[in-house]
């Protein structure tokens, strides 16, 4: 329980400093939004289109840095995330309700199915060792994790979407399709093998890595050899207690990615042209949307302090020891 | 049986002249689907012809509104659309007669007064007025009848014909009840344009065939298809495998990455509609001086840099900064001694004769005698093209001894320094282009726009305050008599070759690139009916009428 309480606390007091040097950063970015939209047109807007502009978008504002943080705040707890300048006049919740999906379809699933895979084929890999295959996996993943991703997905787009034309070269579906509901799901998982391929490809190998590498240290540990000693199947040794302890290290770093998940990956979304955040983020980056960008870095801090929490409580489920520390 | 053979006649006649009528009309087969992509990341639901390209979808400029003319700065001609034609009474007032047998697309007749509305709301709601039309001298603007808008200028302000002519017109039985119009997204456009819309997704909006457009029988096409892209890469190799029509690419090396794939049907038409410039800031040193900016522009090789960093596809700039297709009418044969062109010896005689020395090692020094300090040339983060002429222009530099380092810097910050002043040098476009030079030069030479003061320079980034130019720029905006424009304009030319606030580096053009397998009628070098504007530019409109089924 005061684990528990702990851990909330925690989570809260992170909260507050993210969300306020989430404030603060875009802030102290160069420029304002409106001189960045002027210039963009390369002279097809007036220079008095400036003033318009500043207009349109609230920037002439005489409020206090201070006051703005409050109203920050108080806009967050309200849940109006404000109307992005990108995509003006649409609210930023709106721009982002329709990328989202996207994403976590995409990366999140992308990151669960690197880890599952990485994780059993690092057992694997640990538990066999000595054989062929097993062994062979290391410098396959070393191999796979090393490669820059950029390059993969473009090879990977030339040759199965260019060349062969067996996948489609760009989007997320369809869009000459008029489906429906259930039935864009097959365009729909067409369009993301490829891009879904390469991300799971470049991630596996480190999760494997880490895994084989913490199999093995804990399959020198004492109460292993006791397992063994007692006479369990291997089965049971291999996974309820080697596994089990093994896997509690890479576990936290899974719990930062599904965190960053929300980020996006902006990569894969240019070089598959798919839709995301990741794209979104760096438009609002690039054009200084100020109320987008912070909407965006919110939700990534909070789903990193949330995945965090969360995997703090399934470690100490799987790890009794971790509750009782501290006291 | 006389009257019976005069009759029968007639109608042969007429039946035959039918026949060729409409056979004229049907070698041209109908029907099809225009697909262009371009990097417009996720679409945005927004049909609102008020804002600025990029904030509504892709189409709402080129195949929903129209305007009332079309200028094309390649040739300069005036096209009618909306209008059919206009007067310029003593300077002051501009007579509109507006096109009759037009309907909007909910079936409501297009009048002058919808014209006189669009214009009044754009002063009603100054967040609307993206040209600065009213804020650059235009007084009223009233219907005078259901066919003739008449606008009246406080004080005269011919170039802005340009703006007025490209003002998309919206209904004013629609929009007179809009409360908000920055905010409203015009979900469901009533339109005077050959297309209406179709359906909207976020990675692409279908616009289909206006029934009841005003030019009988076009478009040729039923559909217009605009699909979002997250990168260029994506959108040529759609081009390459015929999966898209149109794209506007900026490809380097166009001849082998894209036209040697498919010689048959893969074009590129790149006009030239505006410059490169390198931008100096006249409110340093040495760039204060105008001999040290005198001798850098003889000092750059702009041949090699349009060789090197676009394989000669672009060619260098004229010193003037006029483009090609306006040099004829524009440039002044007194000037044509002073060339700029490439001479590093010209370029030290130009230093010595101001003062200038060289120490042992090569380096510049002021008359003074101080060193010259390292300079840095602006450009934005991962433009290969820029980043390679950067380089070129720092190893000319390095030629007569001085020392340049290039800072790449993203987006905004690029735009702060060079609007803030904290820049040294930089390359950037020309902040203005138009049907003739007065554009560039009012947008890169007018004082109003230099930040004087320590403010903001909206697009003369020189900081360059001339009276003289000035002067001429006034001259030219108070007439519509050629000579005395013509003389303007050469007035400014002088101060630019001479006082050397920037220096044009390579011409800029735009980049449609297109496949000719399924449609014909595309605009070229010959045909330059367009403008060579991009596909979801008001000059595109004249595109997506043209083009039809092979």
């Amino acid at each position: 329980m005061r684990y528990l309480l702990r851990r909330i606390g925690f989570l809260l007091f992170t909260g507050w400093a993210a969300l306020s040097i989430n404030f603060i950063v875009p802030h102290l970015m160069p420029g304002n939004p409106a001189q960045v939209m002027l210039a963009k047109f390369q002279g097809r807007l007036s220079p008095q289109a400036l003033a318009a502009l500043t207009e349109a978008f609230g920037l002439n504002t005489d409020k206090s840095l201070f006051v703005q943080y409050l109203e920050y705040w108080k806009r967050i707890f309200s849940g109006d995330l404000g109307v992005s300048l990108t995509y003006y006049p649409s609210k930023v919740t709106a721009v982002l309700a329709q990328s989202v999906p996207w994403t976590l379809g995409l990366v999140g699933s992308a990151t669960v199915i690197a880890f599952t895979v990485g994780t059993l084929l690092g057992i694997f890999s640990a538990w066999r060792r000595g054989s062929l295959l097993a062994d062979g996996l290391v410098p396959a993943a070393l191999f796979f994790n090393s490669i820059p991703y950029f390059w993969l997905s473009l090879m990977v787009l030339y040759l199965f979407a260019y060349s062969l034309g067996r996948f489609p070269l760009a989007g997320g579906y369809d869009i000459y399709s008029t489906a429906t509901g259930l039935a864009k799901l097959p365009s729909i998982i067409h369009h993301a093998v490829l891009p879904l391929s390469t991300i799971v490809i470049t991630a596996l190998g480190g999760w494997l890595l880490t895994m084989r590498n913490n199999m093995i240290s804990v399959c020198s540990d004492d109460y292993v050899a006791f397992a063994y000693a007692k006479g369990l199947p291997d089965r049971e040794i291999k996974y309820r207690y080697a596994a089990r302890n093994a896997v509690l290290p890479s576990l936290t770093g899974f719990s930062m990615s599904l965190g960053f998940v929300i980020g996006g990956s902006l990569l894969t979304e240019v070089v598959f042209s798919y839709p995301g955040i990741g794209y979104i983020l760096y438009q609002a980056v690039t054009s200084l949307d100020y109320p987008l960008m912070q909407a965006i870095f919110l939700f990534i801090s909070l789903a990193v302090l949330v995945a965090n929490f969360f995997t703090d409580l399934v470690y100490a489920l799987l790890d009794p020891r971790v509750k009782d520390e501290g006291d | 049986m006389k009257r019976l053979l005069m009759t029968s006649t007639v109608f042969v006649v007429v039946l035959a002249l039918c026949v060729g009528a409409v056979s004229a009309q049907s070698d041209i087969r109908r029907g099809g689907t225009v697909r262009i992509a371009g990097q417009w990341g996720t679409l945005t639901n927004n049909f609102n012809p008020f804002l600025a390209s990029g904030q509504n979808a892709p189409g709402t400029r080129s195949a929903l509104y129209e305007t009332l003319f079309f200028v094309s700065v390649l040739t300069g001609e005036t096209t009618p659309v909306l209008g059919v034609s206009y007067e310029w009474k003593d300077n002051l007032t501009l007579i509109v007669q507006t096109r009759e047998g037009v309907k909007w697309s909910d079936g409501t007749d297009f009048t002058a007064h919808d014209v006189a509305f669009t214009f009044n709301y754009m002063k009603q709601h100054p967040a609307l007025d993206l040209s600065g039309i009213w804020a650059n001298g235009m007084e009223s603007v009233a219907a005078l009848d259901d066919h003739t808008v008449e606008f009246k200028f406080a004080r005269p302000n011919t170039p802005l014909f340009q703006y007025i002519a490209h003002t998309l017109i919206v209904p004013k039985h629609i929009w007179e009840s809009v409360e908000d119009p920055a905010a409203f997204t015009n979900p469901e456009p009533v339109v005077t344009g050959p297309f209406v819309l179709g359906r909207f997704t976020p990675e692409a909006v279908t616009y289909v065939r206006n029934e009841n457009y005003w030019i009988a029988g076009q478009p040729y096409v039923d559909q217009v298809v605009y699909r979002a892209t997250r990168s260029n890469d994506s959108a040529l190799l759609l081009l390459l495998r015929k999966e898209i029509d149109y794209s506007y690419l900026s490809i380097p090396d166009p001849e082998r990455t894209f036209v040697e794939r498919d010689p048959e049907h893969n074009r590129y038409w790149w006009p030239v509609t505006n410059t490169n410039i390198l931008y100096l800031n006249m409110s340093k040193a040495p760039f204060d001086d105008a001999a040290f900016r005198q001798a850098m522009g003889w000092a750059i090789n702009k041949e090699a840099l349009s060789e090197k960093a676009y394989y000669g596809v672009v060619p260098p700039s004229h010193p003037t900064g006029i483009i090609p297709g306006q040099q004829a009418a524009w440039v002044d044969p007194s000037l044509a001694d002073i060339t700029y062109s490439y001479n590093p010896d010209q370029a030290r005689e130009v230093l010595r004769e101001a003062g200038y020395s060289w120490d042992g090692s090569g380096a510049l020094l002021y008359p003074s005698g101080e060193k010259l300090p390292t300079i840095r040339i602006l450009v934005g983060a991962g433009w290969t093209d820029f980043i390679s002429m950067a380089q070129l222009i720092s190893e000319d530099m390095k030629a007569i001894g001085v020392t340049m380092v290039i800072e790449q810097e993203p987006w905004n910050s690029y735009i702060n320094s060079l609007m803030g002043g904290t820049y040294d040098t930089a390359i950037c476009w020309g902040t203005g282009s138009g049907s003739t030079p007065y554009d560039l030069y009012y947008r890169t030479l007018a004082s109003e726009f230099a930040g004087l003061g320590g403010g903001q320079a909206e697009s003369n980034y020189s900081r360059f305050s001339s009276e003289v130019v000035d002067q001429a720029l006034a001259t030219f905006r108070a007439s519509s008599d050629p000579e005395e424009q013509w003389q303007a304009i050469a007035a400014i030319q002088r101060e630019v070759v001479t006082k050397v606030p920037y220096i044009p580096l390579t011409d800029r053009t735009h980049f449609n690139c297109y496949q000719t397998a399924t449609l014909a009628g595309w605009p070229t070098a010959d045909n330059p009916y367009n403008g060579g504007e991009p596909g979801d530019e008001i000059g595109a409109r004249l595109m997506l009428l043209n083009l039809h089924l092979k």
